[in-house]
């Protein structure tokens, strides 16, 4: 066993515990142990071999270790795969040189994964680069986030100390109870504070007079009419005569404060004065609009009362201490080279939702956002099971924030090349709809079974570990049974998977299916994500293109800020992606917005021959470049990007055929990429064309001071056109 | 340009009151969901395109915003659709019914007010005039 790091558990009384198995368990057990062979060395077990899912060879030897360390520590077998020399995923400070991690964030124990790093296929960087609001992807282990992909992103520190890095990913659905479980989350374990904070606001004879409110409502209805031409009407002028006469009756007995803002305010009715005068010809996009003037505000301390943690003795021991409080987003400030810095706690508020902020102890933290809270709210939908893991200021924290989702019962460690194979198949099963095949069907229903038959034979392996165990560490250890038979299982798993697609597709075999062209199970990572291909496309790219003629994906673009999307990430990024990549304020998400989370995940590209307009739009003639991506759904029509039946929507006519996609008739379709596009990598469009030569000047003027020559193999001033 | 005179007008006489864009439930009972309507709307190529409006606030200082990552112009497919005195029912080719109506409820109307605030008093000219346009797939700039 490698080094491991921590054990799950200390001392725990060894007496062999009872385990009754049914005789069909037991069948079961021992049909799966033949399956999958020695846990240790992979050698086939004969009869009388396996009770302990150890060869008679690997079972002398653990016997005769035993005096020496006997306990497992959460690994991942590879179940078959020959023993080979494993290490420990080096946390950036070895956990023994780390603080003592302070109140019950401190006691809690949890599994370090043991992984082979040659298997790792993505290892978790040390070094991310700074101020790279994209982030670094990366991909653990198991199926307990959302494309079991996380990003890790480092912001420059806005105080000019260490970087501060951030990691953060999706949980899916049926892992958050995992997370809950490690949570102190009863709400009665929370007291009510009162503090004190200060923050902006406006001045009570603002607020009292409504100045601000009136100012408002003149400048609405100033510019609606000149946007119109039809001059301000009368009502308009008696307002803003009325605005002007309250604030002069305020003036001598205002405060200093008080007539800072009330001057502030006369300021904007001489602004707005003479273009209510008739005759005022200033186009409106031109300088007509009068701009925005934001409410005057002063610091003021005020006292609100917030609800934390109760005392740390009164949480359980071995559940982390968690805080409810309304949604947050990391705050970052971007400078004109799109580079972010971060303080390590300023937070946009109000985001709409109830949230969890978790303390894991040595200056760590988590917020999660759940589906359902302890209070009964929720997160919305977009935003429903996202987590951050924050690190204390500094760098090279990534190894031990991936290892700190074991705090929170998640699979802690880097995916390996099986599961990235499992993971591959998975996607594309989705993609190219093989499920709808008896015999794949039926497989993957018998794959997920596998998991418990060899929870079972785990348990029957371990039962004498549980003796002594209180309450929280019998749910721990059930746990890291439920992972590590996970872990063993994959493998067969994988193979029975492939082998069931290889039959309905005629292949002779799984081997000859993984050997044919465009299988490669490897991700390809794009700017903050990773995704993976698709091997019916890939295996004849040249077809899937034949098929679209001269039809193009395209996407049409907000025209003024194509800069500064290569600006600021180089990639056609989903709404909440670049949301929590902090490249623009996420604002609050009310109700209405549980019907686009799904839109607020994927970007949307559209199949025709677009007429040019006003605005941008990318366009990639060579459709087969994203269609290779095993992530897209499509609709012809326009389904509010729906990508499941919910809030109504139905889910009629959603394919992923791209035969059929090239066919679509209607001008309104939608074909609907996860995560986003990468504008200057293997994704890069063949044509961005801007709506204007300045547009086109400012695009070539960013990708030239980033170092970008070419996109895709063709020089970029032939690519960005107007 | 178009076909749809009719429909053009009728559009362009409910978003101006203020309307709402209902997606009826399967059951035909009622709307599984709505969205208030921004006051433009374009058609071509057989397609309506509207924008709805989602999750409008007032920040903590006052200032009226929109999630605009979120408020992206929306086709309707004109293949079947009927116009009435108050209300425009478009048939989907999935089966599925879309109603344009009058906003009634108070949160109808306090949406599509705070809207009219916002793009008349926040955005600049030129963004006014991006969304006007209803011919961008994504928005990219501020608001999000």
């Amino acid at each position: 066993m490698g080094s491991g790091g921590q054990k799950a558990h200390e001392a725990i009384a060894i007496a062999p515990a009872p385990v009754y198995l049914t005789s069909a368990q037991s069948e079961m057990i021992a049909d799966h142990e033949a399956l999958l062979g020695c846990t240790s060395c992979g050698t086939p077990l004969d009869d009388g071999e396996g009770w302990n899912g150890l060869c008679g060879n690997c079972a002398d030897k653990a016997e005769a270790d035993d005096g020496l360390d006997t306990e497992q520590t959460g690994g991942a077998p590879t179940g078959g795969a020959p023993a080979v020399e494993v290490e420990a995923v080096s946390p950036a400070t070895p956990a023994s040189e780390l603080p003592a991690t302070p109140d019950n964030a401190g006691s809690i124990d949890f599994a370090t994964p043991t992984i082979d790093s040659s298997e790792v296929v993505t290892p978790v960087p040390t070094d991310p680069v700074v101020g790279d609001m994209a982030g670094h992807p990366l991909i653990v282990g198991g199926e307990d986030l959302d494309d079991s992909s996380l990003t890790l992103v480092a912001y420059q520190d806005a105080n000019g100390g260490a970087s501060r890095e951030v990691l953060y990913g999706w949980v899916n659905p049926e892992a958050e109870h995992k997370v809950l479980d490690a949570l102190a989350l009863d709400e009665e374990k929370l007291v009510p504070v009162e503090v004190t904070k200060d923050i902006n606001g406006r001045l009570p004879l603002d607020e009292q007079h409504q100045l601000y409110e009136q100012i408002e409502t003149v400048a609405k209805s100033v510019n609606y009419h000149l946007k119109k031409g039809d001059g301000i009407p009368e009502h308009t002028h008696g307002n803003l005569d009325k605005l002007q006469a309250s604030i002069n009756g305020l003036y001598d007995s205002a405060t200093d404060d008080e007539k800072e803002m009330l001057g502030t305010y006369l300021g904007a009715i001489e602004q707005i004065a003479p273009k209510m005068t008739p005759g005022y010809d200033e186009p409106y996009t031109a300088g007509g609009k009068i701009p925005h003037l934001d409410p005057h505000t002063v610091a003021q301390t005020v006292t609100v009362t917030e609800m934390v943690p109760a005392p740390a003795e009164d949480i359980p021991a071995g559940l982390l201490p968690a805080t409810i409080r309304d949604t947050t987003r990391i705050k970052p400030t971007l400078d004109s080279e799109g580079q972010g810095s971060w303080d390590g706690k300023n937070r946009y508020t109000k985001e709409g939702g109830k949230e969890y902020r978790i303390e894991l102890g040595d200056g760590y933290e988590a917020v999660y956002r759940p589906t359902t809270t302890a209070t009964g709210n929720s997160a919305k939908v977009g935003q429903r099971g996202f987590l951050e893991v924050i690190a204390p200021a500094g760098a090279g924290h990534g190894p031990e924030m991936v290892r700190r989702l074991g705090q929170l019962n998640l699979v802690n460690r880097p995916m390996t090349a099986a599961e990235a194979e499992w993971t591959y198949l998975q996607r594309n099963v989705w993609a190219q709809r093989l499920d709808q095949d008896a015999g794949v069907a039926s497989t993957l229903t018998a794959a997920k079974t596998l998991d418990d038959t060899v929870a079972e034979l785990v348990f029957s392996e371990k039962a004498n570990q549980a003796i002594g165990m209180n309450d929280t560490e019998l749910a721990r250890f059930a746990k890291s049974i439920q992972l590590e038979a996970e872990a063993r299982a994959l493998p067969e798993k994988t193979r029975m998977v492939r082998a069931a697609v290889a039959k309905h597709l005629g292949y002779e075999s799984g081997d000859a299916l993984a050997a044919s062209p465009g299988y490669n199970p490897m991700p390809r990572r794009t700017v903050g994500w990773y995704s993976w291909d698709r091997f019916d496309v890939a295996a004849n790219p040249d077809a899937t293109t034949a098929r679209f003629g001269n039809r193009v994906l395209y996407h049409r673009v907000t025209g003024n800020n194509v800069a500064d999307m290569f600006r600021n990430s180089g990639a056609l990024v989903a709404t909440e992606r670049r949301r929590v990549m902090g490249i623009q304020p996420g604002l609050g998400m009310s109700e209405g917005s549980d019907m686009t989370s799904g839109g607020s995940r994927v970007v949307d590209l559209r199949v025709g021959s677009p007429s040019s307009t006003k605005g941008a739009m990318m366009i990639w003639k060579n459709p087969t470049r994203l269609l290779r991506r095993a992530d897209w759904y499509a609709y012809d029509g326009d389904h509010f990007a729906a990508s499941a039946s919910e809030g109504g929507w139905s889910t009629h006519g959603q394919t992923r055929d791209p035969a059929k996609v090239a066919k679509f008739k209607k001008s309104n379709n939608e074909i609907l990429f996860r995560n986003g596009i990468d504008l200057t990598g293997s994704e890069a469009p063949d044509q961005i064309k801007c709506g204007s030569a300045s547009q086109r000047a400012d695009v070539l003027a960013v990708l030239t001071h980033k170092g970008i020559t070419h996109l895709g193999s063709r020089p970029i001033d032939k690519v960005v056109t107007t | 340009m178009t076909h749809h005179g009719t429909l053009d007008h009728a559009v362009a006489e409910l978003l101006e009151a203020g309307a709402v864009l209902g997606l009826v439930h399967p059951d035909g009972t009622a709307h599984a969901h709505s969205w208030p309507l921004a006051r433009q709307h374009r058609i071509d190529d057989d397609v309506l395109w509207l924008r709805t409006l989602i999750s409008g606030h007032r920040t903590p200082a006052g200032t009226p915003v929109f999630p605009l990552g979120d408020c992206l112009r929306r086709g309707i497919a004109l293949d079947s659709y009927t116009v009435d005195a108050n209300e425009i029912r478009f048939e989907l080719g999935s089966g599925q019914v879309l109603e344009l109506r009058p906003a009634t409820s108070p949160r109808e109307l306090e949406t599509l007010e705070l809207w009219d605030v916002f793009t008349l008093t926040v955005l600049t000219a030129q963004e006014e005039d991006d969304l006007d346009r209803l011919d961008a797939d994504s928005w990219q700039g501020r608001f999000i």
